[in-house]
């Protein structure tokens, strides 16, 4: 990775992204950048448009409206011919190991598939397969196994080899560890890690676990019914949270630690996810916000730069400061 | 049924009050057409009126299958030993009538997917008012009213529009909670949760522990718990019994187990959760090599000696007993107990 002489051009950028399934408003216009070598978490509970958004990056869908360039060049509209070059830029993990990899394949064919699409020779294929296997910390052989006689651990593995084996520049995950044991969850997040770390390449995590965000996140994009509530560094988010929902998750998530999570406020939101066919007027927030007041409902917030991070909300005001939903909470 | 008296209260627990739920030396296995599996072995276990006790473990330890037996609930090809006894009455060998007259009225469920386990072509109503009309002999008038409150019980707004609602028309967490309402129907003293909000977001997580909390508190209800999540556990058990391949490895008091690990495996676990970093040290995920072991029968062995940083030839030829953990009140199977090199007491 050239590190900082990139600065000036994401990996990746969407601008007012929109998607629509028909009536349902699953992306209502979504900007967010992933820079070179940065992790960026996109965090939202499941009906915010999370995973569509990374559907929509690596063009397993068609953006309703905005764009969406990778390394500077808007790709969002191009045809299937002219994406094709730019797909080896972008790859993508999925949650479920099992239902993402074709049992009729060997891992070896699996991982050399985006290879072979790419157009490399057949001998180019096998090394840099035995290297990328390798790389996920997986045998040799096992290149001549099927996916069904692997552990889901495994099977996550041969995943990632296979979306690295192209050398993108930009990874997304989505959900990768979901589908995971604890103590398998955590070798897929130790390896993410330290590939990221030292193959450099930037990756857009998507997930609901918070605590996986603040083990691998560099900046953290939180999502509420298809629009950005909040955006911050790591930092920023757990330690200082200014949008109301981003509070509420915090608090919600319980830490695995009985002494401290007994002492820990929590603010239980009422009500439940609106229907993304028909979201509330305003802020799309304002119907489970303890602090919402009359502004809420009708204008809806702009997404604000404010100190380094960016805020939609009414309730902050330009120097970041505002009210803390945790406070209006009965301790439990 | 036979009725059995119960004098002896839980043997690992001394000082507590009578278990209203007793299970002793429950093993369960199964006959597959790949041969035996022994997925529960010998776990012994009690649930107090107004407790919460958290059945821990990964897939493939036997926690589901430990709380179906339970009461019957597991398929032909399984084989269930040992004893369950549910307020003085034995469930294990229980005739189905009698078992009929168990479920639902002294011991009932929750299961993790709300979706496959309502009816989509009932209305909520007729199917919270189903479950008081066999129990509680109730008319169609009553069993409509009583459904409203409980409804109302576990926190749903709405209740007489809910009921004329189908399941499909509800989000995640209000089919959860109707799947509580159904199961608090007929005042079971024994309430088994199984991965209740494995499904479902935090926000909504958040209000279902909420409502476990408050029956157990305010029903008096003796609540199991069985989850996976080590977050939910800390928020909400009293108690916490940790499993490992079909076996008990560690329990006790929630506090003192979070505080004082003993079990590698338990210690593996708590390391293997991302946490909330306190300071900036990049410190890695602890992770625990290999898999949870299938086990044909039961061996004299530690399971987890394969996966142990600690095991040596005795764990691998001799099953560690379920005792008092050094310098601790909890219990632990395993020769050579983490000391208190563990986490420092908060």
């Amino acid at each position: 990775m050239t590190g900082e002489a990139a600065t000036t051009t994401a990996v990746c950028e969407v601008v007012d992204l929109v998607k629509h399934f028909g009536p349902v408003h699953a992306v209502d216009g979504l900007s967010l950048r992933v820079d070179p070598g940065e992790v960026v978490a996109l965090v939202g509970e499941s009906g915010s448009g999370k995973s569509t958004v990374g559907r929509l990056i690596v063009r397993l869908l068609d953006p309703t409206a905005g764009t969406v360039s990778l390394g500077g060049i808007d790709v969002g509209t191009m045809s299937r011919r002219a994406l094709r070059p730019h797909r080896r830029t972008v790859s993508i993990v999925f949650q479920d190991p099992a239902s993402s990899l074709d049992p009729r394949m060997t891992v070896g064919g699996i991982v050399a598939e985006p290879l072979r699409l790419h157009g490399v020779a057949r001998a180019d294929r096998s090394a840099r397969v035995r290297e990328v296997l390798e790389q996920v910390g997986m045998r040799a052989g096992v290149a001549e196994r099927f996916p069904h006689e692997l552990s889901g651990g495994q099977r996550q593995r041969v995943s990632i080899a296979r979306a690295l084996v192209s050398e993108p520049r930009l990874l997304v995950a989505d959900e990768p560890t979901s589908a995971l044991d604890v103590s398998v969850q955590a070798s897929v997040l130790n390896l993410l890690a330290d590939l990221q770390r030292d193959l450099g390449f930037a990756c857009l995590f998507i997930t609901h676990d918070l605590a996986a965000v603040e083990y691998l996140a560099d900046r953290v994009v939180v999502m509420y019914l298809g629009k950005v509530a909040e955006v911050g560094t790591r930092e920023q988010i757990f330690e200082h949270p200014r949008h109301p929902y981003t509070q509420a998750l915090l608090s919600a998530a319980p830490v695995p630690d009985p002494a401290r999570q007994r002492h820990r406020t929590r603010v239980v939101l009422s009500g439940e996810l609106p229907s993304q066919i028909d979201p509330p007027s305003g802020c799309r927030f304002h119907t489970r916000c303890p602090l919402a007041v009359e502004r809420c409902r009708t204008e809806v917030p702009a997404l604000r730069e404010i100190g380094g991070g960016s805020v939609a909300c009414h309730l902050v005001d330009d120097d970041g400061a505002g009210p803390d939903v945790r406070d209006t909470a009965e301790p439990v | 049924m036979s009725t059995v008296t119960t004098t002896d209260v839980d043997p690992y627990q001394p000082g507590s009050g009578t278990p209203l739920l007793q299970v002793r030396d429950l093993s369960v296995d199964f006959r597959t057409e790949d041969g035996h599996v022994c997925a529960v072995d010998q776990v012994t276990l009690a649930a107090r009126a107004g407790e919460l006790l958290a059945v821990v473990g990964e897939s493939g330890c036997g926690k589901s299958v430990m709380a179906m037996a339970l009461s019957s609930l597991l398929p032909r090809n399984a084989t269930v030993t040992g004893s369950v006894e549910l307020a003085g009455h034995q469930l294990v060998g229980a005739s189905a009538s009698d078992l009929r007259r168990v479920r639902g009225s002294r011991i009932a469920y929750i299961f993790q997917e709300p979706m496959t386990s309502l009816n989509p072509v009932f209305t909520v109503g007729r199917q919270v008012a189903e479950v008081l009309r066999v129990h509680e002999g109730m008319d169609r008038r009553q069993a409509l009213d009583r459904a409203a409150e409980l409804l109302d019980l576990v926190g749903i707004a709405n209740p007489r529009e809910r009921l004329r609602q189908y399941p499909h028309q509800l989000s995640g967490g209000l089919r959860q909670r109707v799947m509580i309402a159904m199961a608090v129907a007929g005042n079971p003293e024994v309430l088994v949760a199984d991965e209740p909000t494995t499904a479902l977001d935090v926000t909504v997580q958040a209000g279902i522990l909420d409502v476990l909390r408050d029956l157990r508190d305010r029903l008096g209800a003796a609540v199991v718990l069985i989850t996976h999540d080590l977050g939910v556990v800390a928020d909400i058990a009293d108690r916490v019994l940790v499993m490992y391949a079909g076996r008990v490895v560690e329990r006790g008091d929630v506090h003192e187990l979070f505080a004082r690990p003993r079990h590698h495996y338990t210690m593996g676990l708590l390391g293997a959760v991302p946490t909330p970093r306190i300071d900036e040290q990049e410190e890695r995920l602890r992770e625990i090599p290999g898999l949870v072991p299938t086990l044909e029968r039961p061996e004299d062995r530690c399971t987890f000696a394969d996966r142990c940083p600690a095991a040596d030839d005795t764990c691998r030829t001799h099953q560690p007993p379920l005792e008092r953990a050094p310098e601790s009140n909890h219990e632990v199977a395993c020769w050579h107990p983490a000391g208190t090199e563990g986490k420092e007491t908060r």
